[in-house]
C-alpha cells in the first residue's frame, strides 16, 4: 500500500479541528457554543486515539483495540458531560436570564 | 485515491469546524456541528474502525446534536444581541492563542523523533496491513481480527480487560442522569415557592399559608376548598417537624 495517508496527516487534522475547538471556547459568549466547541475537541481527541491505534504498534498484553475502547470512553464521557452541561445553562438561564457566560458573575468580586 | 478522499473530508471537517465556531445564528451553528460530527465518522471510516463510525453517527449526532438543539431552544438566544457580541479587536488574543497553539502542536508532529525502535510520527506513511481472516488463510494477528470484526471483539474486551472502566462509566451515567433530574427538580420547587402557594416548604420559615392563599381558599362558597385548607393546615405541620 504505497499510497496510503501518512500518520501525520490525521495528526494535523485533529490539532487542526482542537485548535478550531479552543478558538471557539475563547471567542464565543454564549454557553451553549462553549459546549458545541468542546465537542469538535474531544472529537479532535477521538480522532487521534484511532490513529494511533490502527497506525502504531500494539504492546503486547494490552489487548487488540486499546484505542477504540480509550474512543468509546470518551464518547461516553461527552455524552454525560453535554447532559449535565445543558441542566447547568438552562438553571443559570432562568436565574440570570441570559445564557451568555460573561453574565454570571454573582461571584465577582 | 484514498489520500484524495482525506483531502476532500479533512477540508470539509476543517471547515464546518470553522462554521460552528464562527456562525452567528446558534441554529445553524449546531447544523455545522451535526455536519462536523458526521465527517468525523468518515475519518473512522477511513482509519478502519466502522464500529466506531456508527458509534459516532448514533451518539453524537443521534443524542449529543438532538440535547444541544433543545438547549438552543430552550433559552431562546438564538442570535443577536450577545449571541457573537464583542468588537473583532477582542478576539484576536483568542485567535492569536488557537494559531499559536496549532503552531506548536503542527511543528511538535513533525518534529517528533523516534523513540524506543518505533518511528518518528512524521515517517510512517503505511498503516500495517490488516489481513482479513479466512477459513484457509494465513492466521491473522489479532488486531487484524479485531478490525474484521470490530463489535465482536469490542463487547469481548469491555466485559473482559475493560469490566471495571465500564461499570465506572454506567455509574457515572447514572449519577450524570440523576444530577440533571436534581438541578431541574430543586429549580421546579423553587419556582412553586416564588408564587407563593407553598412557602412553608422552604426551611419553614413560614408556618401557615400565604394569606392570599387562605383568602381566596375562604371566599370560595363550595365546602371542598375548605375541605382542602383544612387539609393542608396537617401537611404544613408534619413539614415543619
Amino acid at each position: 500500500m504505497n499510497n496510503d495517508i501518512p500518520l501525520s496527516w490525521f495528526l494535523i487534522f485533529a490539532s487542526a479541528t482542537f485548535c478550531i475547538g479552543l478558538l471557539g471556547v475563547l471567542v464565543r459568549r454564549n454557553a451553549i457554543a462553549v459546549l458545541m466547541a468542546i465537542e469538535i475537541m474531544l472529537n479532535a481527541a477521538n480522532i487521534n486515539f484511532l490513529a494511533f491505534w490502527r497506525y502504531g504498534t500494539p504492546t503486547p498484553g494490552d489487548g487488540p483495540i486499546t484505542g477504540v475502547m480509550m474512543a468509546i470512553f470518551v464518547i461516553t464521557i461527552a455524552a454525560a458531560e453535554v447532559a449535565v452541561g445543558i441542566g447547568l445553562i438552562l438553571l443559570c438561564y432562568r436565574r440570570w436570564k441570559a445564557a451568555d457566560v460573561d453574565r454570571y458573575d454573582s461571584l465577582a468580586g | 485515491m484514498i489520500r484524495i478522499l482525506f483531502g476532500i473530508l479533512a477540508t470539509l471537517g476543517i471547515l464546518t469546524a470553522l462554521g460552528t465556531v464562527l456562525a452567528r445564528n446558534l441554529v445553524h451553528a449546531a447544523l455545522f456541528l451535526v455536519a462536523f460530527f458526521f465527517l468525523v465518522a468518515c475519518q473512522f471510516v477511513l482509519l478502519e474502525a466502522e464500529f466506531m463510525a456508527a458509534m459516532q453517527v448514533l451518539v453524537y449526532i443521534g443524542a449529543v446534536a438532538i440535547i444541544l438543539m433543545f438547549g438552543i431552544m430552550l433559552t431562546r438566544n438564538i442570535q443577536g444581541d450577545e449571541t457573537t457580541g464583542g468588537h473583532w479587536v477582542r478576539k484576536l488574543p483568542a485567535a492569536a492563542v488557537a494559531l499559536g497553539m496549532l503552531a506548536v502542536l503542527v511543528a511538535g508532529i513533525l518534529d517528533e523523533k523516534p523513540l524506543g525502535g518505533r518511528p518518528a510520527w512524521s515517517a510512517i506513511q503505511a498503516r500495517p496491513e490488516a489481513i482479513v481472516p479466512s477459513a484457509d488463510g494465513p492466521p491473522v494477528d489479532a488486531r487484524s481480527a479485531a478490525i474484521a470484526d470490530m463489535s465482536r471483539s469490542v463487547g469481548v474486551e469491555m466485559l473482559q480487560r475493560f469490566v471495571v472502566p465500564f461499570e465506572i462509566a454506567g455509574l457515572l451515567l447514572t449519577a450524570a442522569l440523576v444530577g440533571a433530574i436534581a438541578l431541574a427538580q430543586s429549580e421546579e420547587r423553587e419556582d412553586s415557592s416564588r408564587s407563593g402557594a407553598s412557602s412553608d416548604m422552604r426551611g419553614g420559615t413560614t408556618m401557615q399559608p400565604a394569606p392570599g392563599f387562605g383568602v381566596k381558599l375562604a371566599a370560595t362558597p363550595n365546602g371542598s376548598a375548605a375541605g382542602l385548607s383544612a387539609k393542608l393546615h396537617p401537611a404544613s405541620d408534619t413539614n415543619l417537624s
